[in-house]
């Protein structure tokens, strides 16, 4: 009576997703078409398939960035690729050392030379570890400030909120004085990301044996600071707040 | 062939390299001082400042404030003991230190721009200001 | 090597695969649940590919390749980034009717809640299989995973979320389930 028992769940599956051969996808039909349980149960796979589908079909938009530049150093099995380098390096070299003679003023104008594309998006990184009431507030009105500057001059941004130690306290779902502030702040601005650090989530649970739970929306990273390292790695600014 | 091949290399090329050569040796000796808490961070970011000098004359600082710090940038401030700020703020800017005042700032405190010490420059947006200083290659520090 | 068809090669990779871009930002988006990881992911993917495409022999190699460094980056860094519970609603866009948003929003919904809980494994290979249409093989080779390994957990993914997802059978099924039942 139990006919799926006929073919695995792997056998099934395969058969959904067209991954058998012909021969044993006409097995299979043949067998469908007697067994109403087998049929449902091809059924509830294929529906499972297509929810997934649908789930992911629109999307939050993602901030569109160009691909870097191949610098051409990363070919350096060219030879003279690398005979290039030294000389590039040497007139750079030279170039710097008169720039280093004149005044300061010319050396910031140099560097910025090799300006960004208008294209390029601002990434900060802010740094929370101070639990105050008072000074969260600080850190809000600040983070908000800062995202109103950057929508009201049209300049495309990515700011993370990283919070360890009793900067923590921000982002714990029964105890931040701000709980509705951040969700109001999560819906406005879509490029704001509020982050808490594992390790001193497990250690308010060790020390203060409770369970924490963050607000919706929180990531989690594995170390605050481990995670300040990796965006200083990428690139990103980072502040103090 | 080969000749050619190098002659267009080194016509490329140097456009793209010069800037990351100076900005990567020039990184080391600018430095941005962040006071956004208050005047207790201040005295102490000064005094950090006037202590960095001594051991490093050439080093390029800038001091960025918004929020609770700018209140040492203007005038008539005194810290704790009744010093006026407007001195150490003169004394290091002729040694070549910029300050920079955060416009959002005094417009949310309702501050005149025009309170704000000689010394001190205007900028739209002082976290913006430390974010852009870091892409020019300026180190952060906290006092 | 002549430097004028290095330098061409070069736009051309770019061009390329730029156009993987949203397909992989859909896989990224799946398996972190973060528009903001999902873009760093797939930015990540595209610059690592692009310096790596001096490498490839075959230009038309397949996607399995761009999603196996999908896959690497992945491990490397944003397995350490997880989201806790979504804000309601927030990560949706509105395209939809009036009508229509709240049911399909729901859907939309409680499928992203279901997929969540299903462990990294086989939200990889359930989102690779349904999202991408990717092959067995194709997973396998994306994952670095035995192909056996690829139908075993496609197979406890889907079990998981059909029991998760039962509420959300159309009206017919059900109907048609309960009839026999009665019988």
């Amino acid at each position: 009576m139990n006919q799926e028992k006929k073919f695995s769940d792997e056998h099934l599956n395969a058969f959904v997703d067209d991954q058998l051969t012909p021969e044993e996808k006409e097995q299979v039909y043949v067998c469908l078409s007697q067994d109403e349980v087998l049929k449902r149960h091809v059924c509830k796979l294929r529906q499972v398939r297509d929810l997934v589908n649908l789930a992911y079909k629109e999307l939050p938009q993602p901030s569109h960035r160009p691909l870097p530049a191949v610098r051409n150093k990363r070919f350096g099995r060219n030879l003279a690729a690398g005979l290039v380098l030294v000389i590039s390096a040497t007139a750079g070299w030279l170039l710097y050392q008169s720039a280093a003679n004149t005044p300061s003023a010319t050396a910031p104008e140099m560097l910025t030379q090799g300006a960004a594309p208008t294209e390029e998006i601002a990434k900060v990184l802010i740094h929370v570890s101070d639990g105050q009431t008072a000074h969260l507030k600080t850190v809000l009105d600040e983070v908000e400030s800062l995202m109103r500057f950057y929508r009201d001059s049209h300049q495309k941004a990515r700011v993370e909120v990283v919070t360890n130690s009793d900067g923590l306290n921000l982002l714990l779902a029964d105890k931040s004085p701000y709980a509705q502030r951040i969700h109001q702040m999560q819906s406005e601005y879509k490029d704001l990301t509020f982050v808490a650090c594992q390790n001193t989530i497990d250690r308010f649970q060790r020390d203060l044996g409770v369970t924490v739970k963050l607000l919706p929306g929180v990531v989690i990273t594995d170390s605050g600071v481990a995670q300040i390292m990796r965006r200083h790695h990428q690139g990103w600014a980072y502040l103090q707040v | 062939m080969r000749k050619f091949f190098l002659l267009c290399l080194i016509t490329v090329l140097p456009f793209g390299f010069i800037p990351i050569n100076a900005s990567h040796a020039a990184a080391a000796n600018k430095v941005i001082y962040h006071v956004n808490l208050g005047n207790e961070q201040a005295t102490d970011a000064l005094r950090n400042i006037k202590n960095h000098l001594a051991v490093d004359p050439t080093v390029k600082i800038v001091v960025v404030t918004h929020s609770n710090g700018v209140n040492f940038l203007l005038e008539g401030a005194e810290d704790k003991n009744g010093n006026p700020y407007s001195v150490p703020v003169a004394e290091l800017s002729a040694k070549g230190v910029e300050f920079r005042v955060c416009k959002i700032t005094l417009e949310r405190m309702k501050i005149d721009p025009k309170k704000a010490l000689p010394e001190a420059k205007l900028v739209p947006s002082g976290v913006v200001e430390v974010t852009k200083l870091q892409q020019e290659g300026y180190a952060y520090l906290k006092p | 090597m002549d430097v004028f068809s290095f330098l061409g090669r070069s736009r051309e990779d770019r061009a390329r695969l730029e156009q993987h871009r949203l397909r992989l930002y859909r896989i990224a988006y799946a398996w972190t649940h973060s528009a903001a990881l999902a873009d760093d992911l797939v930015q990540e993917t595209l610059a690592k590919a692009l310096r790596k495409s001096g490498q490839l022999r075959d230009p038309n190699a397949g996607e399995a390749w761009l999603y196996s460094i999908l896959s690497n980056c992945y491990n490397d860094h944003f397995r350490r980034l997880r989201v806790t519970e979504e804000i309601d609603n927030n990560t949706l866009t509105h395209d939809f009717t009036p009508e229509k948003e709240s049911s399909q929003q729901e859907i939309v919904h409680k499928v992203r809640l279901a997929i969540a809980k299903l462990s990294e494994g086989q939200r990889q290979v359930v989102t690779l299989v349904d999202i991408q249409g990717m092959s067995y093989v194709e997973v396998a080779q994306v994952l670095n995973v035995p192909i056996g390994t690829v139908m075993s957990r496609l197979c406890r993914a889907r079990n998981v979320l059909k029991d998760l997802l039962d509420d959300l059978a159309p009206k017919t099924g059900a109907d048609e389930t309960k009839i026999r039942r009665i019988k």
